[in-house]
């Protein structure tokens, strides 16, 4: 038989109250922090994937942040395309009444200055802006691409370059999001060309170049829808592109929360588990400290 | 047949065993929670009888000797046990204290990590913004901080642990000098023949705060002295002589040697407090800095390298980012951005003279001039975070920083659990050495109650015979 030593039992006992105390702590450490992974030791597989999905998390959230100023600028883009297209518009009317055969010099001379308006229209919406850069300067973005030079020449030339801007929609998409300057006007035939032409052949009255200039100006129209799609295009993908993102945070956050938060009824019931067992223990402990043969000794 | 003066010294005898015995008793119970106390009992024997020709008549009791209870066997486990102990014990409390350098929250590196390419990310979006640069500098400066943090806190525990070496050494020079005191103390007193339990219930005890700190083996030779060696047979006390340990400040880095005499035993302590110091400081802590300083350099090299690929707002191809690590110093501590870039974030090479490095390559790919708005170089640098540069070019940055707080979890995780199976282990040993030489109360209880009652009897007993005598010295009165 063994012995029973007061020491043993008091080891005992703190053993199995320490073990107790330490459940009822990490418990409570779950409650009042809504974790069930504190520190790295409490679980290391699900503190690692959740140090990855913070990392992915974060990164996503980056390129949500980077979609949403590449919407902007594609509908920056499409607005001034549209702009385009009805000024264009406005300068095919033009061109057609030029070519009605009842013009006076009168009437010549006010659809020259209408060509003109639209040749002025064009060069606003050329050097459009977003956020302080050109957006049809290709990467020449810190300067207007299109300027009259020498100034009152009505000669437009072309100070950009014909390079892509590139944005990176998410971990393996990257897409062109800008119209260069070149494509759209520079691209023979010229925009600025055409719509020069077609003022001055209005005030010479000189109808085959008339009628050409038409047809080119169909031509660049046609070009400018296919940009336009373009940037539509571009723009459903990064709807696409960003609800995808979205979703993906969604899950990658319910896999952390899945992973490290605490189950809240599950940890209260386990504190009260625990809290049960140490004042169960503590009593029973302070009533088996009472019997001694001494106390019933004379 | 005895004389009543025979009986008077029977009961005399008596008297002073039964009170050898009380007294035994109260040492007991005076001594139940003394650490490392052998309860002592009295061996009594029958003193030797008178013969006589109607045969043996008894004389009563002797004291042979008191004596501890205990059992040496059971005391090589708990010194085992201690040691094994002390090691997981010294190991958890040092990871524990690691692990909070790695824990995840909002500021942890991992964060800062991520924040940094997506800095270069958001600068793509507008490679021309003056904010968007800023911004890039300063997640590049808290990035650099955050590694400096943690290989600081590293070195800091690391220095810590070299200290408590130092200090542990000194504790066993102090216990192994009070041992080998009272070698010469027992033998002194046990040269009469008699057992000096007391001192060896002190010895014993010193040997067990021994084993907290370094793993000894210690046998016991015939004049009653100890002999101790340390780290796997290194002579520490030899009866009276002690053979100190010496911690000795070794380069390159000044972590401190435990020698013994000219061995150098640093690795060859196997458990105690010692053991798990310098594993910690020299294999776990030393494997963390090294993944964390290759982090370091790796995301040193490739920003720097692609760096290198771009030109900056001044149209000069871009420099260092990142001040590249010198050899021999920790990557990680002296993690720090270019002060060139750091003063001007104009310098920040965000555009590129090439194509586009990615793929899928979009078309058209007319290639890049390295104009302001060119973003190229930008986005080829926030894209490193996502390629796997990191272990050899098997994970990514952040896959790579969260493998390494993998590994300090389950390195934690695993001592936090040897801790407790140690624990339990060595509870149970020294309930198994209690249940052999604690002290029971109730036992001791009853031990007062039989020499009590054997007291009383005696005392009853001489005072019969004191009455018998007096007796008979009264009927001699008459008589004269």
């Amino acid at each position: 038989m063994t012995r029973i030593t007061p020491t043993m039992q008091d080891r005992n006992f703190l053993e199995n109250i320490t073990r107790a105390k330490s459940r009822m702590d990490q418990a409570q450490q779950e409650i009042s922090s809504g974790k069930k992974v504190n520190n790295l030791s409490d679980d290391p597989f699900a503190a690692m994937r959740s140090s990855e999905i913070q990392a992915s998390t974060s990164v996503n959230d980056q390129f949500l942040s980077a979609n949403d100023q590449v919407k902007s600028r594609m509908d920056i883009t499409d607005t001034a395309l549209q702009s385009m297209i009805s000024n264009l518009d406005n300068a095919k009317v033009l061109a057609a009444q030029a070519l009605s055969g009842t013009t006076t010099s009168e009437t010549r001379s006010a659809l020259a200055e209408g060509a003109d308006g639209t040749i002025k229209q064009a060069l606003s919406d050329v050097n459009m802006q977003f956020n302080g850069s050109y957006l049809f300067a290709g990467t020449k973005t810190n300067a207007a691409p299109f300027v009259e030079s020498p100034a009152g020449s009505g000669n437009i030339t072309y100070n950009g370059n014909d390079e892509a801007i590139y944005a990176r929609l998410d971990s393996s998409t990257v897409l062109q999001t800008n119209v260069t300057g070149q494509d759209l006007a520079q691209a023979a035939p010229s925009m600025f060309t055409t719509l020069a032409d077609l003022k001055t052949a209005i005030q010479n009255n000189d109808t085959d170049t008339i009628a050409a200039r038409l047809k080119d100006l169909e031509s660049i129209s046609e070009r400018l829808n296919t940009l336009d799609a373009f940037v539509g295009n571009t723009t459903n993908l990064v709807d696409q592109i960003h609800s995808r993102l979205s979703d993906q945070n969604l899950a990658l956050k319910a896999e952390d929360s899945r992973l490290t938060d605490a189950n809240m009824v599950e940890s209260i019931s386990n504190f009260n588990l625990a809290q049960q067992g140490v004042t169960a223990a503590l009593s029973a402990k302070a009533k088996v400290q009472q019997i001694s043969l001494f106390d019933f000794l004379g | 047949m005895g004389t009543l003066f025979g009986s008077l010294e029977v009961g005399r005898n008596s008297l002073l065993a039964q009170q050898l015995g009380l007294d035994v008793t109260g040492n007991n119970i005076a001594n139940v929670n003394t650490p490392g106390y052998s309860r002592q009992s009295v061996e009594m024997e029958t003193s030797p009888p008178i013969i006589t020709s109607i045969g043996e008549i008894g004389t009563g009791v002797d004291v042979r000797t008191v004596s501890s209870v205990r059992d040496r066997f059971i005391e090589l486990r708990v010194t085992q046990g201690t040691q094994d102990q002390s090691r997981e014990q010294a190991l958890s409390d040092v990871l524990q204290e690691v692990q909070s350098v790695f824990n995840a929250n909002d500021a942890s590196l991992q964060q800062n990590i991520s924040q940094f390419y997506n800095s270069f990310s958001t600068l793509a979006t507008d490679p021309q913004s003056v904010s968007f640069r800023n911004s890039v500098i300063t997640q590049a400066t808290n990035l650099a901080s955050s590694f400096q943090s943690s290989a600081q806190q590293l070195v800091d525990i690391r220095q810590n642990l070299n200290q408590q070496v130092s200090s542990v050494v000194d504790q066993v020079n102090s216990l192994a000098s009070s041992i080998s005191s009272l070698n010469l103390s027992i033998v002194s007193a046990e040269a009469g023949g008699a057992s000096a339990n007391g001192l060896r219930d002190q010895r014993g005890e010193l040997i067990n705060k021994l084993s907290k700190l370094v793993d000894v083996s210690y046998y016991e030779a015939q004049d009653g002295t100890v002999s101790i060696s340390a780290a796997g047979g290194q002579s520490l006390v030899t009866a009276g002589f002690v053979q100190p340990l010496r911690a000795v400040s070794t380069p390159p880095d000044g972590m401190v040697h435990v020698m013994s005499g000219l061995t150098d035993i640093t690795n060859r302590v196997e458990s105690g407090k010692l053991a798990g110091l310098v594993e910690a400081r020299d294999q776990l802590i030393p494997a963390y800095q090294t993944d964390l300083d290759n982090l370091a350099t790796d995301i040193i090299t490739s920003v720097n390298t692609q760096h290198h690929l771009g030109i900056d707002l001044y149209g000069n191809t871009g420099q260092d980012f990142f001040n590249p690590a010198a050899g021999g110093t920790s990557a990680a501590l002296t993690f720090s951005l270019n002060p060139a870039i750091a003063a001007d974030g104009q310098k920040i090479a965000a555009s590129q003279t090439d194509p586009l490095p990615t793929s899928p390559a979009p078309t058209p790919n007319p290639g890049h001039s390295g104009a302001p708005g060119d973003n190229s170089n930008a986005l080829a640098l926030a894209n490193l975070a996502s390629q796997k540069l990191a272990s050899g070019g098997s994970l990514t940055y952040s896959q790579a920083y969260a493998a390494l707080q993998f590994k300090v979890g389950t390195d934690t995780q695993g001592a936090l659990q040897s801790v407790d199976t140690q624990t339990a282990l060595l509870n149970q040993v020294k309930n198994l050495r209690d249940s052999v030489s604690g002290v029971s109360l109730d036992e001791e209880a009853i031990n007062l109650i039989r020499f009590q009652k054997a007291y009383q009897a005696s005392a009853r007993f001489i005072s019969v015979i004191d009455q018998v005598t007096s007796d008979m010295i009264s009927i001699l009165g008459t008589t004269a």
